[in-house]
């Protein structure tokens, strides 16, 4: 038996330096370690900073007000790394490398994900059962009636996406931040769903079925879901490569990718993917019409906005089909005992749905604060601040993360380019400055041969 | 149907129509219980713990129902972050704040060692 099969098989107590062994084996593969530039041209490169492990412990459970934590972003990037070595990807525009296509689906690289993952899921979804919890006598019906409210709540709801875009300095690149937060799970849509399909649990797995066909697209490459975003993408001047804006998703739009494989994977929360299943296709049917409209403000009346629209439509059924031809008969079949997990999991994505909501619009604020950005004198510091001085060379490149303290961030010496998001780069130089918020996405690249930088905490 | 979300801390008993339920803090997992002991009608709302809260005992005849049975006929309720959301017919709904030494000193437990 393999040091990690043993780790599997009694996850009740495992060995912690074996852990700790799998965790850096698994994060500091090359493929997830220092990259060359802030985009990843492959689908098999993905960075998480390994080098900040040793900052972290995933052992511990991040509270909700703890979602701005780094270790959040880097448990969520790894996850997804371990999710999607289940997932196929090939290189659409440029040429496949066999050597990295063998190492991402290498099995030892595999076995050191599985044996991470409960810990990781745990440190990042934990926090979900202290802040969702279902009791009482519920009944299929009564379900419904909380969730047609919660719904029709979400419907006479004006869009906060639509606002964030339209009051944005620059809606044509806030759009633009959207999209790439809705790349990592678009351009492989429904591949979670997928997990749930095999098996056999009576006619809800053809139910399900029939909505995974439709997210396929009926086996026309063009009718694909992931397809109709891919020209999406390309329309608004954007990469629609796989994971190629890698760096620039959010840890809590991944949390919203991670979620769904989170209780597709592990088939005990199957109940839970119902719930979410419904919710998000629900869901989607009436938010939809405010994301095209969105696209429109940003990118003019002529933009293709059929993603969107084709979801302002089939979500309708799916919606429906997710409750009428899922939910309500795998209760009748199985009982009011599996309510809970499926309340519970249409409130919990609802819940992740709104954090993701309310990070993307702090991203999107910044980004026009830093649109505006002057030199100007530094703030005070608090007073027994602490420093953390910074020696490069030209084209060091700091791959994205965030800091769990706001923090003032100073070039000393030399010049550097602070990429907070595709389309907001600072060049930065000697004596000039930037405030960093709590939990906010940014990386560095070194411009001179030499340069210094001093990072301050503000808290 | 009828939805009713409120705080959490901003009431412990409510009325839905004739009937009276109270808020049982359950852990993570608050109960909206009815307050009406199943056995003659005490009020399961002025019970107290046992088994380290496993179990409610009415202060009528000391009958003590598990915590988990007295769920089922509670209303359905979801709690997300420090809300709820209560589901009902369309009777109307009272709320109020009152003593409940169920919720007193929850971590003990009268028959612990
Ligand atoms: S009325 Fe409650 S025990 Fe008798
Ligand atoms: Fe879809
Ligand atoms: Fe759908």
């Amino acid at each position: 038996m393999s040091s990690i099969d043993a780790l599997l098989n009694n996850n009740k107590n495992p060995d912690h330096a074996m852990l700790e062994q799998a965790l850096s084996r698994f994060a500091s593969h090359p493929l997830f370690d220092q990259p060359d530039s802030f985009y990843c041209d492959s689908p098999y490169l993905r960075p998480v900073r390994p080098q900040d492990l040793r900052e972290f412990n995933f052992d511990s459970v991040l509270a909700l007000a703890e979602l701005k934590q780094p270790s959040h972003l880097m448990a969520q990037r790894l996850l997804l790394n371990i999710y999607e070595q289940d997932l196929i990807f090939l290189p659409q525009q440029k040429k496949l490398h066999l050597e990295e296509f063998n190492a991402f689906y290498d099995e030892g690289l595999r076995g050191a994900g599985a044996a991470i993952r409960p810990m990781l899921e745990r440190h990042v979804f934990g926090w979900l059962d202290s802040e969702v919890s279902v009791s009482g006598n519920w009944d299929v019906d009564t379900f419904k009636g909380y969730a047609d409210e919660v719904l029709d709540r979400v419907a006479r709801t004006p869009s906060a996406l639509l606002d964030c875009i339209g009051n944005s300095r620059n809606p044509a690149n806030a759009a633009r931040f959207f999209l790439i937060q809705c790349a990592g799970d678009f351009l492989s849509e429904a591949s979670a769903m997928a997990r749930n399909v095999l098996g056999n649990f009576g006619p809800a797995q053809s139910e399900l079925f029939k909505i995974l066909i439709d997210e396929y697209g009926y086996g026309v490459a063009q009718k694909k879901h992931s397809v109709i975003f891919e020209s999406l993408l390309a329309e608004c001047g954007l990469n629609p490569a796989v994971h190629y804006y890698w760096q620039f998703y959010t840890a809590t739009s991944l949390a919203l990718i991670n979620y769904f494989h989170y209780v597709s994977a592990n088939h005990r929360h199957f109940f839970r993917y119902l719930g979410a299943l419904f919710y998000t296709e629900a869901s989607l049917a009436l938010v939809t019409r405010a994301q095209a409209q969105a696209m429109r403000i940003a990118f003019g009346d002529t933009v293709d906005t059929l993603y969107f629209d084709e979801h302002a439509h089939i979500d309708v059924h799916h919606g429906k089909m997710a409750f009428e031809q899922l939910i309500r008969p795998v209760v009748l079949r199985y009982g009011n005992q599996v309510l809970p997990d499926i309340i519970r999991g249409f409130e919990e994505f609802r819940l992740l749905q709104d954090v993701a909501d309310a990070e993307l619009f702090a991203h999107v604020a910044w980004h026009d604060e830093l649109s505006q950005w002057r030199p100007g004198p530094p703030p005070a510091l608090p007073a027994g601040a602490r420093s953390h001085p910074f020696h490069e060379c030209r084209d060091d490149l700091s791959v994205t993360h965030v800091h769990g303290a706001t923090e003032l961030f100073a070039v000393d010496k030399g010049t550097l380019r602070l990429v907070c998001s595709p389309f907001t780069e600072l060049n930065l130089s000697a004596g000039q400055h930037v405030v960093i918020p709590q939990g906010l996405l940014h990386g560095s690249v070194i411009t001179s041969d030499h340069c210094s930088y001093t990072v301050t905490s503000l808290e | 149907m009828k939805i009713t979300t409120l705080p959490l801390d901003s009431f412990n008993s409510l009325a839905v129509g004739a009937r009276r339920y109270f808020l049982l803090q359950n852990g993570d997992k608050p109960v909206i219980a009815p307050s009406e002991c199943p056995h003659r009608g005490g009020p399961l709302n002025l019970g107290r713990r046992k088994a380290c809260g496993a179990k409610l005992v009415c202060p009528w005849h000391d009958n003590a129902y598990p915590t988990q049975s007295i769920e089922r006929g509670a209303l359905p309720a979801i709690r997300r972050c420090a809300e709820i959301s209560i589901v009902t017919g369309n009777e109307d709904i009272r709320v109020w704040t009152e003593l409940l030494p169920i919720n007193q000193g929850q971590g003990a437990c009268e028959d612990a060692a």
